[in-house]
C-alpha cells in the first residue's frame, strides 16, 4: 500500500474531549462528585480507557455496587462499547457541544441494548474477530491467518496503549495489496443513528476499472438520497465524496480495519 | 531509480520521449524529418527516418563529447642549420601521428562530420609526462622513436612536438544524420534498425552495437559507435546466408542478434563477443509452427516474437550470455553457446501486438494491435522473465518544446537550422569560429530557401558535388515514379486493413490519388502555409497522414504477411521512402503554399514546417578527409554543395512561381481530432523493475496523490478536527497515558573476544507523537554469572549495519564515545532483524536528540566504503553547548557575605567560563581584593588578583607564581568608591581574562598562568558579598563525542556547500544532490520522509587471476609455493574465488556473470592478462621475454536498490563535484564537476533554494580531469588533471565565480588526485596517498611556491573554509590495534607551524570520504 503517514497520524492521534458525571442514582455520597475530564483516542473502545474514571467514582457509590459494571450513556442513549469511541461520539455528538458530556452508570444495565463487558479480554476478541472479518474481506482472510499470534498480540497492544509504529508495524500488512485490483472488497459499516449499522459487499474498482469513490458507496447503499443538511462523516470529518474507497479504506480505517462510516440525519 | 527514458514515434513520425519520473509524453525536436523506427540506448538514439535513412540523437549527456586530436612535429638536427623539418626518406613524416606510422598534416585533420566542431585552433601542448615544457614544447631524442625527454642534450638527434585541437559533438539533443552506405542515398535505404551492446561481456560500456537492415535484405552493421563517436564510423556488411534476406533485426544488450528474415523465419548469429563484434555465424530458428515471424525482440536474458498474425511468442530455453573471455576452447563454446543463444521451443503468450521491444533488465514493452497504446509487460524479474501482464500506458503527450539548452558554450544548444528535404544540406561549420557561423546560419536560412552556408566548403567539393547532384537527380525522378504508382497500391491495401472510420478516409485518399494519377491533390487551400503539427493539423489531412505514416509501416508488414518477394520488398520499400528529393518537388508543386501530394506529405510538411518551426536537421557532411574511408569523403557532403549551387532552383519550391494546383476540399464527415497512434516503441534505454514500476500509472504512485484536490480536503479537515475537538481541551488528562515502549529481541553479542548470545531490551519512554524523552538499549547475557549492559541512547553516536554474507550473519556496530574506534557490535542471524534493530536504534538516538528535522548549513558529511551515509550537524552541537551553558549557570553559597570568603569552582575554570562578584563595598573601606587561584591556602599560585586600594586611589590587578608576584598592572578607580554596591565579573577568554565593572568592561589582563588550573574564587577585605555567580561555559565537544545520523541512499561521495547545497555522486557516476529529507533506505521511521526517492547503484567486484610461466607448460596456475593464490584479491594476499564473492547485502543483486575486466589500469593484452617478471612488481600489458608471472582481473556486475533523500540529476555523469563554501555575489553557488570524459563544467544557478541548478556550463581545459575543487574567493579553483598535474583556475572571484583561464601548476613529483583550497591554504593528495600542503600561497600569488610534503596513509580529504583540514586516514594506529578508514582533523595548524602536528580523529572506522567544507561561524 502507498502509505500516507501523514494522515495516519493524523487520524491515529484524534482525541474526543469528555466530561463523565456518575449517574444521580448511583451516588451514595451527599454531594455529587466532580465531573471527570479526559481526552480519549478517537479509535479506542471505551473499556479500555474508563479505567481511571471508574475509579474515580467508585469511591462515591454503594458497597453493593463496587463489583457492578460500569455503563456509559450520552443524552439517554447509552453506549454500545464495542464501537469505537469516535464512531460513538460522531453519531451520538457530532461535535456540537464540546466536551462530550457522558453519564456513568453502575446500576440499571440495560440489558436489551447492551452487551456485557467484564473484561478486556472481551474487547480483544471483539477487535480480533471484527479485524479477522474486515481481512476476510479484503483478502480472503489470508494475511490475518498467517500472521503470528505475537503480531496480533502487537496490534492489540499497539491499540490499548496508543502506539502508533507498534500497531501500524503489523498493520501495514493487513493494508497490502496490488494497486491494480485493490483490496477484494472494502469492509465498511454504515451507521446512522436510528437503524443499525449497514454492510455489504464493495469494490474497490468497478467493473470497467474506474475507482470507486465514497460518492459511488453512499448512493448505492443510503436509503434515499441525502437531504440538505444531512453529513456523512467518517473519523469526525466529512470526506469528499470523490475520494477513492481503496484509499479511504487504506487511511480512514478504524484500528478493526473497518472504515466506520456515520450517516447523521439533518433532524437529529 | 536513475531516471531514464522511453522513447516512441507515433503515427505522424514524430518522436516523443518519456521520463519515469514523469508522466506526460514529451515531443523530441522536430527538425523536418519523420520517424518510422527507434532503438535507444541509455544515452542516444538511433532512428529509421521517413525517408529510410538513420539518423541519430544523442540525449543522454549535458556533458559534451570532446575528442582531443593530435599531430606531432617531427624535426631533425643537421650540422647546417640546427633542427629542421627536413627529415631522413627513411623518418616518418614533417607531421605524423604519435607512433609515427601515419603522417598527418594539420591540414588533413579534418572534422569527420558536421556534428563537430572544432573548439579552437590548433596550438601546442606544454606537457610531457605531467613534466612542464619550455614554449616551444619541443622533446627530444636520440633517434625516432626511442623515449622522448624534455631536455635538450648533446646526443638529441631528432625532436617532436605535440600539436593538438579539440573538436567537440555539437549535435547534442539534436537529430543528425548518419551518412548512407554508398553514396546515393537512395540505392540502398534502410529498413530496420536496432542498437545494443553495452554488456557484452568485458566490453565498454560505451560500445554500442548498431545494426541495421536494408532494402535489399542485407544486414549492415555501424562501426567504431562509442561514447566518443556518437555517430559511428563507417558500414560493415554482415553476409546473411543464401536465400535469407533479412527485414528485421534486433540487437540484444549482452551482444546477441537475432534477425527475422522475408520468410518468417529467424536467424541467430552466434559467436558474437567483445573480440568478434560481428558474430561467427548463422543459425536458424524456425518460427513457431504454423506462423511467420515478423520482429523479435532479444533482451539479455530474453528474446521474444511476433509472428505476422499479432501473436506474442516467448523463446524457452535461452541462458544468459557465458563470459567469453575464459580460457576455454573457443569449439567447445560455440556449440554449447548454440543452444544458449537459440533457445528450444517458442511459448505462445496472452495478446496481440504490432510490435515488442525488449530493455534493460529484460522488461518487455509493446504496443497493442487495437488502439496502438503501449504496453509495458508487469511482473518481469529475473526468476519470472515472462511477467505476469499487459499494462497499457496511457499519458498525455506532450508537444515539442525547445529543450532547454544543454550546455550555453557550445553551439549545439539550438537545433542547427538546415532545411532537409530541399536539399540534404548541411552547413558546414567554420572551423575556427563555430558560433559565429551558426548565428550566421540562422540569420540566413530563413530567409534562402536553401539556407546554405558555403562559407567554408572548398571549391572543388563544389565541383564533385554538383555532378553527383545531377545523377541524384536523375535517380530519384525515377524513384518518384515508381513511388507513386506504389503508393496507390499501397493505400488500397490498407483500405482492406484499416477497419472503421480511417478505411473511410483513406478511400477518399485512394479515389483522389487515382483521379489525379501522378499529380499532387491538394487537401484544403486554406491550410497552406501553417504549421500543421500537431495542434493545428487541418483533421481531413491529418488522417491521410495517419494512413500515410501507418501505412509505411503497416505496408512493410503487409510485404511479409503477403509474402512478397524480395524484388517486390524492395520497391515497397522504395515507395515509403518517399525518397525526399527537392526536385520531384520543383517540378511537381514548387508552389509551397500548396498542400503536397500524399504521397510527399512527409517531404511537403517538412517544406512547410521549417520557415516557421525554425528548427532545422543537422546532417553530416562528412568532410573530406584523406586518412578516412572512402564511404567518409563520398559522402553527402556532394549534395550539400550541390544543391546549393543550384539554390536558385530549389528556391522555386517556396518561391511561388509555379501555378498552384487547384483541387476541390476533402472534407471529413467528422471532425475528429488526430488521433495519436503509436508505431513503435523502445524502451533500450529506460530502466524500470517489476517491483517498482514509474509513475506512470497514477494509482500506484504515492507522491501523485498529495495533491490530489480529495487528499487535501481531508488532510485539511482532519487538521481542523484537532483543532475543534482537541485543541482546547490540551488540559485534560489523557486516557491513555504515553508510557514506555519497549521492543525486544535475541542477538549475541560480543564480549570479551567471543560471541555471547542475548536478550536485547530497548525501552523507550516518551509521551503520544513519538517523542521519546529517554532511551535505553539493555543488553542481558551471561558470561560466568548473568550480566547485564545498559546503554543509554543519549551516549549512542552512530550506529551502522553491515552484512557477513560467508557467515551469515548481520552485525549492528554501536559507537560510544568510550572506544570511538572500537564499537559494540550485536550480531543477529537474520539480516532483517538487524535492518528492524539499526532502525530502532537511530530512530530512538535521533528523536531523543529532537533530530528529526534537515540539518544546518553546517554540515559534515561522511560516506563509508559500504556507501552509506552520515552527516554529523555543527549546528546541532552549538545548540547542545549552549543549553548545557545555560544550565551551568550556577550561583555559588556566600551565607551571610562576610569577607573572607573562598569557594570551590567545581567545573574548573577555561575560556568560556566567567564568575562573578555582586555585594556592597564598605563605607570606610580601604581595600578588597578577589583572587582567581589554584587551590584554597592562602599561599598558592594566583592567575587572577584584582585589587582596589581605595587609601592609594588605586586599582592593582596582578598574579602570583610560586609565592612570586608578577608585575603590577594599574586599572582605573573611578568605577568603585566606597559605600557602593558592585558587580565585579571576570570572563576566562582564549588570551586574557576580561573583566567589568557594574556590566562595563574595566580591563583586560593576559593570562600569565595556565588558567585551567584555577579551581578557587577567593574574596577578601572590605567588602560583603552579596551573590556569586559561576559559569562554567559550555564544556567543548570532542571531535569523538560528535553524534553522526544515517541517511538512505547509496553513494560513493557526498559534497556539501554553501547553503545546505550538497550533492553526491553514486558509483555509477550518476549524479544526485540532497533533497533535505532524512530517512530512506535502512532507517524508515522517518518523520519527514517526504523527498525521499528510490535509487539505484551500480558496483564492481574484482577478484584476480594469478598464473606462473614454467618452461613445459608454459602459464600455469601451479606456481611456486610461495605464490599468490590463483584466485587473489588485489594484494594477492588473500586467496579470493569467484564463488566466495558475496553480495554486501539482500538489497544487492548481481547484474551480470564473472568476465574478464579489459579496463585493468596499467592496460591488457587480448586476452585481458598483465605481465610481470615476479608477483608483485609492477605489471604491464605486453608481455617480454623476462615476464614470468601474469594475472588479470575478473569483474562482476552488482546492483543495489535503495531509497534516500537524493533527488539525481539527469543526463550528467560525473567522477567528481564540489559544491563552493562560499556564495558568489549573484547569490549562487557554484557547483564545479568532472565528466567521465575528464571535462570540467560548472553547474549555474544554484542557490541554497534550488539545489539543482539551472544549466552546465563547459569550462574548457587543456587536458582532460580527474578532479575539481569549488572555490570562490579564497579558496580559488584547483583541478587535477589526469596526468596528475595541478593547475589552478586564474580570475576566480565573487564577480566571476567561473573564472577566466587554467593555470598549471606543478605535481609534488608524484602525480596528484586531488586538491582542495580553503582560506588561502591549498592541499593536495597524491596517488599514493600522501598529503601535501602548497606553500606561500598569497592572494597575490595563488598559485604558491612548492608542494611540501605532510603525511602518509591519506585516502581522501577535505579542506573546510576557514582552513581546517579533514581527511580520511587510510591506516591508523591505536592502542588496540590499526584500522582503517578514519575520519580525522588536523590538529596543532598555526602561523608557525601550518602543516599541523598531528590528527584527531572521529569515531567509527571504514568511512572512505569524508567533506566538511562550511564551518560553523564564530
Amino acid at each position: 500500500m502507498a502509505e500516507d503517514r501523514e494522515i495516519l497520524r493524523e487520524v491515529w492521534d484524534g482525541r474526543v474531549p469528555v466530561c463523565v458525571q456518575l449517574a444521580s442514582e448511583d451516588c451514595s455520597t451527599l454531594s455529587a462528585p466532580d465531573p471527570y475530564y479526559l481526552m480519549i483516542p478517537r479509535l479506542s473502545y471505551f473499556p479500555l480507557v474508563m479505567d481511571k474514571v471508574r475509579k474515580h467514582f467508585l469511591r462515591f457509590t454503594a458497597q453493593e455496587l463496587q463489583d457492578a459494571e460500569m455503563w456509559l450513556e450520552s443524552d439517554g442513549t447509552p453506549l454500545k462499547w464495542h464501537y469505537p469511541v469516535g464512531v460513538l461520539f460522531d453519531l451520538q455528538c457530532g461535535g456540537s457541544a464540546l466536551p462530550w458530556c457522558l453519564t456513568a452508570h453502575f446500576s440499571h444495565f440495560p440489558e436489551q441494548d447492551l452487551i456485557r463487558c467484564q473484561t478486556r479480554e472481551v474487547v480483544e476478541s471483539h477487535f480480533m474477530s471484527s479485524l479477522k472479518e474486515a481481512d476476510g474481506l479484503k483478502h480472503r482472510g489470508q494475511i490475518i491467518t498467517n500472521m503470528q499470534g505475537k503480531d496480533h498480540k502487537q496490534l492489540w497492544m499497539g491499540l490499548c496503549n496508543d502506539k502508533f509504529d507498534q500497531f501500524w508495524a503489523i498493520n501495514r500488512k493487513l493494508m497490502e495489496c496490488t494497486p491494480e485490483e485493490g483490496f477484494k472488497h472494502i469492509p465498511f459499516r454504515l451507521h446512522s443513528n436510528c437503524q443499525p449499522p449497514l454492510q455489504r459487499l464493495i469494490k474497490p474498482i468497478a467493473e470497467d476499472g474506474r475507482k470507486m469513490t465514497l460518492g459511488d458507496l453512499l448512493h448505492e447503499f443510503l436509503p434515499s438520497a441525502i437531504n440538505e443538511g444531512d453529513r456523512v462523516v467518517i473519523q469526525g470529518i466529512e470526506a469528499p465524496q470523490d475520494t477513492p474507497l481503496q484509499w479511504l479504506s487504506e487511511h480512514l480505517s478504524h484500528p478493526d480495519n473497518f472504515l466506520h462510516i456515520c450517516y447523521i440525519t439533518a433532524q437529529t | 531509480m536513475p531516471s531514464s527514458q522511453v522513447f516512441a514515434a507515433n503515427n505522424c513520425g514524430r518522436v516523443f520521449s518519456l521520463s519515469t519520473d514523469q508522466s506526460c509524453w514529451r515531443e523530441l525536436p522536430y527538425l523536418g524529418v519523420e520517424f518510422k523506427r527507434v532503438s535507444a540506448h541509455e544515452t542516444v538514439l538511433w532512428a529509421l527516418g521517413g525517408d529510410h535513412q538513420v539518423y541519430v540523437f544523442v540525449y543522454g549527456s549535458s556533458v559534451p563529447i570532446r575528442v582531443c586530436e593530435e599531430s606531432y612535429e617531427n624535426q631533425r638536427w643537421n650540422p647546417m642549420e640546427g633542427f629542421t623539418s627536413v627529415l631522413l626518406p627513411s623518418d616518418r613524416a614533417n607531421f605524423s601521428s604519435a607512433d609515427g606510422l601515419a603522417p598527418r598534416p594539420l591540414s588533413s585533420v579534418t572534422l569527420p562530420t558536421l556534428a563537430w566542431s572544432w573548439e579552437s585552433a590548433w596550438h601546442l601542448h606544454y606537457t610531457h609526462n605531467g613534466q612542464a615544457l619550455d614554449k616551444e614544447g619541443w622533446t627530444y631524442a636520440i633517434d625516432f622513436p626511442r623515449t622522448y625527454t624534455a631536455e635538450k642534450r648533446w646526443n638529441s638527434y631528432v625532436r617532436r612536438r605535440k600539436w593538438i585541437r579539440y573538436r567537440c559533438y555539437v549535435a547534442l539533443d539534436t537529430w543528425s544524420a548518419v551518412p548512407p552506405i554508398h553514396h546515393d542515398p537512395a540505392q540502398e535505404p534502410f529498413i530496420d534498425i536496432s542498437v545494443g551492446g553495452g554488456e557484452v561481456p568485458g566490453e565498454d560500456p560505451d560500445k554500442l552495437m548498431v545494426w541495421c537492415v536494408t532494402a535489399l535484405g542485407r544486414i549492415m552493421v555501424r562501426e567504431g559507435v562509442d561514447g566518443t563517436c556518437p555517430e559511428g564510423c563507417g558500414w560493415a556488411h554482415v553476409p546473411t546466408p543464401p536465400d535469407q534476406d533479412v527485414t528485421s533485426v534486433w540487437v540484444g544488450r549482452s551482444g546477441r542478434v537475432w534477425a527475422v528474415t522475408w520468410d518468417g523465419t529467424a536467424i541467430v548469429r552466434t559467436g558474437v563477443s567483445r573480440d568478434c563484434p560481428t558474430g561467427v555465424e548463422w543459425v536458424v530458428v524456425d518460427p513457431p509452427e504454423g506462423s511467420r515471424l515478423q520482429q523479435v525482440a532479444v533482451g539479455v536474458n530474453s528474446v521474444w516474437g511476433i509472428t505476422r498474425d499479432h501473436r506474442v511468442w516467448y523463446r524457452r530455453g535461452l541462458q544468459a550470455s557465458q563470459d567469453t573471455g575464459s580460457d576455454s576452447g573457443k569449439h567447445d563454446n560455440e556449440t554449447g553457446h548454440k543452444n544458449l543463444d537459440t533457445g528450444t521451443t517458442w511459448l505462445l503468450m496472452v495478446g496481440l501486438l504490432n510490435m515488442i521491444a525488449v530493455g534493460p533488465n529484460d522488461q518487455v514493452w509493446g504496443i497493442s494491435i487495437e488502439d496502438h497504446t503501449i504496453l509495458v509487460r508487469t511482473g518481469v524479474t529475473e526468476t519470472e522473465l515472462t511477467g505476469r501482464t499487459w499494462r497499457p500506458i496511457c499519458l498525455p503527450a506532450g508537444t515539442f518544446e525547445t529543450p532547454p539548452p544543454s550546455m550555453n558554450s557550445s553551439p549545439s544548444s539550438s537545433p542547427c537550422l538546415l532545411p532537409f528535404p530541399t536539399s540534404k544540406i548541411s552547413s558546414s561549420i567554420d572551423s575556427k569560429q563555430p558560433t559565429d557561423t551558426f548565428t550566421k546560419d540562422e540569420q540566413s536560412s530563413p530567409s534562402s530557401s536553401t539556407g546554405v552556408s558555403l562559407k567554408a566548403l572548398e571549391d572543388n567539393d563544389l565541383v564533385i558535388a554538383e555532378k553527383v547532384f545531377d545523377k541524384l537527380q536523375l535517380l530519384q525522378v525515377q524513384d518518384a515514379e515508381t513511388e507513386q504508382e506504389n503508393d496507390v497500391k499501397l493505400s488500397r491495401k490498407e483500405n482492406d486493413e484499416s477497419p472503421g472510420k480511417e478505411s473511410v478516409k483513406n478511400h477518399d485518399t485512394t479515389t483522389q490519388n487515382e483521379g489525379n494519377d501522378s499529380a499532387a491533390p491538394d487537401d484544403s487551400r486554406e491550410s497552406s502555409i501553417r504549421i500543421r503539427y500537431p495542434e493545428d493539423y487541418p483533421s481531413s489531412l491529418s488522417s491521410s497522414v495517419i494512413s500515410e505514416h501507418g501505412g509505411d509501416f503497416i505496408s512493410s508488414l503487409q510485404a511479409s504477411d503477403d509474402c512478397i518477394l524480395p524484388s517486390d520488398a524492395l520497391v515497397a520499400s522504395q515507395n515509403s521512402s518517399e525518397v525526399k528529393t527537392s526536385h520531384e518537388k520543383v517540378s511537381e508543386d514548387a508552389d509551397s503554399t500548396d498542400i503536397q501530394s500524399r504521397e510527399n506529405s512527409t517531404a511537403a510538411s517538412n517544406n512547410q514546417v521549417k520557415p516557421e518551426k525554425q528548427e532545422h536537421l543537422l546532417i553530416h557532411a562528412e568532410q573530406q578527409s584523406t586518412s578516412s574511408s572512402m564511404e567518409w569523403s563520398e559522402s553527402r557532403l556532394r549534395h550539400t554543395s550541390s544543391s546549393s549551387s543550384a539554390g536558385s532552383e530549389a528556391g522555386l519550391s517556396r518561391g511561388s512561381l509555379v501555378v498552384p494546383r487547384e483541387e476541390g476540399a476533402n472534407y471529413k464527415l467528422l471532425a475528429l481530432e488526430a488521433e495519436h497512434l503509436w508505431l513503435w516503441v523502445t524502451g533500450g534505454g529506460c530502466w524500470i523493475r517489476a517491483n517498482n514500476m514509474p509513475k506512470w500509472f497514477v494509482s500506484e504512485c504515492c507522491p501523485a496523490l498529495s495533491t490530489e484536490p480529495w487528499r487535501v480536503g481531508v488532510l485539511q479537515k482532519l487538521r481542523d478536527r484537532h483543532g475543534k475537538e482537541m485543541k482546547p481541551f490540551t488540559g485534560y488528562e489523557e486516557a491513555v497515558e504515553g508510557s514506555s515502549w519497549v521492543i525486544s529481541g535475541q542477538c549475541r553479542w560480543w564480549v570479551k573476544g567471543q560471541w555471547v548470545p542475548a536478550s536485547l531490551e530497548l525501552i523507550m519512554i516518551g509521551s503520544r507523537r513519538s517523542q521519546v524523552q529517554d532511551a535505553t538499549l539493555i543488553v542481558r547475557y551471561t558470561l560466568g554469572s548473568k550480566r547485564v549492559e545498559e546503554i543509554s541512547c543519549s551516549t549512542i553516536l552512530m550506529s551502522v549495519m553491515c552484512v557477513e554474507p560467508t557467515a551469515s550473519r548481520s552485525f549492528v556496530a554501536i559507537y560510544h564515545p568510550d572506544h570511538p574506534l572500537w564499537p559494540k557490535t550485536l550480531s543477529f542471524s537474520a539480516e532483517t532483524d538487524a535492518e528492524d534493530w539499526l532502525n530502532h536504534l537511530s530512530t530512538a538516538c535521533n528523536q531523543f536528540r529532537g533530530l528529526t528535522d534537515q540539518p544546518s548549513f553546517y554540515t559534515v558529511w561522511g560516506v563509508t566504503s559500504q556507501g552509506d551515509i552520515f552527516l554529523h550537524d555543527c549546528s546541532t552541537t552549538e545548540k547542545e553547548l549552549r543549553a548545557e551553558s545555560v544550565a551551568a549557570h550556577q550561583r555559588l553559597p556566600v551565607g551571610t557575605g562576610a569577607t573572607p570568603i573562598t569557594l570551590l569552582l567545581n567545573r574548573g575554570f577555561r575560556p568560556g567560563c566567567f564568575v562573578s562578584i555582586s555585594g556592597k563595598i564598605h563605607c570606610n573601606a580601604d581595600q578588597f581584593h578577589i583572587n582567581l587561584q589554584t587551590s584554597r591556602g592562602t599561599d598558592t599560585d594566583i592567575a587572577l588578583h584584582i585589587n582596589p586600594r581605595f587609601c592609594e586611589k588605586t586599582a592593582v590587578i596582578n598574579s602570583k607564581k610560586k609565592g612570586i608576584w608578577g608585575a603590577e598592572e594599574f586599572g582605573q578607580l573611578e568605577v568603585l568608591s566606597p559605600g557602593d554596591h558592585c558587580e565585579v565579573s571576570v570572563v576566562c577568554d582564549d588570551k586574557d581574562f576580561k573583566i567589568s565593572i557594574n556590566d562595563k568592561f574595566w580591563y583586560s589582563f593576559k593570562h600569565r598562568l595556565v588558567v585551567t588550573k584555577i579551581t578557587h574564587v577567593v574574596v577578601r577585605g572590605s567588602i560583603t558579598v552579596d551573590e556569586v555567580t559561576y559559569n562554567h561555559g559550555a564544556g567543548e565537544r570532542q571531535l569523538t563525542e560528535w553524534y553522526w545520523r544515517g541517511l538512505g541512499g547509496h553513494l560513493q561521495r557526498v559534497q556539501g556547500g554553501a547553503g545546505g547545497v550538497t550533492w553526491g555522486i553514486s558509483h555509477d557516476f550518476h549524479v544526485y544532490t540532497y533533497t533535505g529529507a532524512t530517512g530512506g533506505g535502512l532507517y524508515k521511521a522517518s518523520s519527514n520522509d517526504a523527498g525521499v526517492q528510490i535509487m539505484s547503484d551500480v558496483r564492481h567486484m574484482y577478484v584476480w587471476e594469478n598464473q606462473r610461466w614454467n618452461p613445459v607448460t608454459g602459464f600455469t596456475y601451479r606456481g611456486l609455493p610461495t605464490d599468490r593464490h590463483t584466485w587473489s584479491d588485489q594484494t594477492g594476499r588473500h586467496q579470493r574465488a569467484k564463488e566466495s564473492v558475496k553480495l554486501q547485502s539482500r538489497h544487492w543483486s548481481w547484474t551480470s556473470e564473472w568476465c574478464v575486466d579489459y579496463h585493468t589500469p596499467g592496460g591488457v593484452d587480448r586476452e585481458g592478462w598483465q605481465y610481470a617478471t615476479d608477483f608483485p612488481l609492477s605489471y604491464h600489458a605486453h608481455r617480454y621475454a623476462t615476464d614470468l608471472v601474469r594475472r588479470r582481473r575478473w569483474v562482476r556486475k552488482c546492483r543495489v536498490s535503495t531509497s534516500g533523500p537524493w533527488q539525481q540529476m539527469e543526463k550528467v555523469a560525473l567522477v567528481h563535484v564540489s559544491v563552493s563554501p562560499e556564495c558568489a555575489e549573484d547569490g549562487t553557488i557554484p557547483v564545479w564537476g568532472v565528466s567521465v570524459t575528464g571535462e570540467v563544467v560548472v553547474r549555474l544557478g544554484v542557490t541554497h533554494n534550488k539545489y539543482q541548478g539551472e544549466k552546465w556550463k563547459l569550462v574548457p581545459a587543456e587536458c582532460p580531469m580527474c578532479s575539481v575543487c569549488a572555490g570562490v574567493d579564497g579558496c580559488g579553483v584547483w583541478a587535477v588533471s589526469k596526468d596528475g598535474q595541478a593547475h589552478l583556475r586564474l580570475g576566480v572571484t565573487k564577480k566571476t565565480p567561473q573564472g577566466v583561464q587554467w593555470v598549471n601548476v606543478d605535481s609534488p613529483g608524484q602525480p596528484l588526485v586531488e586538491v582542495s583550497a580553503g582560506a588561502w591554504s591549498v592541499w593536495g593528495l597524491d596517488r599514493s596517498g600522501s598529503l601535501y600542503r602548497r606553500t606561500n600561497v598569497l592572494p597575490l600569488f595563488p598559485e604558491g611556491t612548492a608542494w611540501e610534503w605532510v603525511c602518509g596513509s591519506v585516502a581522501s580529504f577535505s579542506i573546510a573554509a576557514d582552513g581546517s583540514v579533514w581527511a580520511v586516514l587510510d591506516t591508523y594506529d591505536t592502542e588496540k590495534g590499526t584500522v582503517q578508514g578514519v575520519i580525522a582533523r588536523r590538529v596543532g595548524v598555526s602561523r608557525s607551524c601550518p602543516l599541523g602536528t598531528g590528527w584527531e580523529h572521529t569515531i567509527g572506522t571504514g568511512w572512505s570520504s569524508v567533506c566538511a567544507r562550511v564551518p560553523l561561524p564564530l
